[in-house]
């Protein structure tokens, strides 16, 4: 997959996030449904790095030191943060499960649980963000900022095209 | 297309089985591992105003009021914010103002991350050189 295609679905899991983030901005019946949205995309994210998470999670515990160790433990973290955020989400959920007509028992613990998995998941989403930071800037750079500037750049005649623009005058 | 699908069955089903053994130990062992199953303001019974008396508890035997534990009912005024914060939109300016905060949160975290791999690049090659002129 090429590197625009995951840049595209990176800035809207990113966006989504932000925005499911805060509740009091969308109300609970979106911030619900954005999340589950969110999910079915950060598995998507994962579909998009499937070569990368067999290679480094299969060279894990062969060598003990390299370079995609602490990348990968990080981002198995973030996988369980994630993942506790979606489970106390529904858990405690009001709008969702009401649609589906489904009732859960839950402990009220479950409600603290999800505020303390999404500031978990916050700062881990900081830490995978700083260790892919060459790669965003480098992509952003590339398939953002040369095409926006390439716009404003005055573009020169060739020397062969400039004369027969003079001709044909 | 068939590998892809088989491949986002594995990450969910792999998801859905983190999510059941987070349940498992939640749910059945909570106490053990020390997460006390009542715990955060709302299983303790307690609401902004408890103290001051500006929030009274719901009198036995009256009807629960939507998203409060049983025996608790809000006042008219943490009423009204409560179903601000249901809807959404009306409190949109703080939720922008969290928006940014959040995104603040990122970026320190990159720029301390940032600082601390051009530190410890730096004293590495500091220790190189300093090897190599002994």
């Amino acid at each position: 997959m090429s590197a625009k295609t995951n840049l595209w679905v990176d800035t809207a899991i990113l966006v989504a996030f932000l925005v499911a983030f805060e509740p009091v901005l969308t109300g609970i019946a979106i911030h619900e449904w954005l999340s589950l949205a969110l999910a079915a995309t950060v598995i998507i994210h994962l579909l998009l790095h499937w070569d990368w998470i067999i290679k480094v999670g299969v060279q894990f515990f062969r060598k003990l030191f390299h370079s995609s160790r602490l990348n990968f433990v990080i981002n198995l973290v973030l996988f369980a943060a994630y993942i506790l955020v979606m489970l106390s989400g529904i858990l405690i959920s009001r709008s969702v499960l009401s649609v589906l007509g489904i009732q859960i028992e839950a402990t009220p613990a479950w409600r603290s649980l999800h505020s303390w998995s999404a500031d978990l998941s916050l700062i881990f989403t900081g830490l995978h963000f700083a260790l892919h930071w060459k790669w965003i800037v480098n992509t952003i750079k590339r398939y953002v900022a040369q095409p926006i500037g390439s716009l404003f750049t005055v573009r020169k005649l060739q020397p062969a095209a400039a004369k027969s623009t003079i001709k044909e005058n | 297309m068939i590998k892809a699908t088989i491949r986002y069955i594995i990450i969910l089903a792999a998801a859905c089985l983190v999510a059941f053994g987070m349940y498992w130990l939640v749910e059945k062992n909570g106490t053990a591992l020390g997460i006390n199953p009542a715990f955060g303001r709302e299983g303790r019974g307690e609401f902004p105003g408890m103290e001051s008396g500006e929030f009274q508890p719901r009198p036995r035997g009256q009807r629960p009021a939507d998203g409060f534990p049983e025996g608790t009912a809000p006042d008219a005024g943490f009423r009204e914010h409560h179903n601000e914060f249901e809807r959404g939109g009306a409190g949109s300016i703080l939720g922008l103002g969290g928006i940014f905060k959040n995104m603040v949160v990122i970026a320190a975290i990159t720029l301390g991350v940032l600082l601390l791999t051009k530190a410890f690049e730096w004293i590495t090659r500091r220790g190189r050189k300093v090897r190599s002129a002994a």
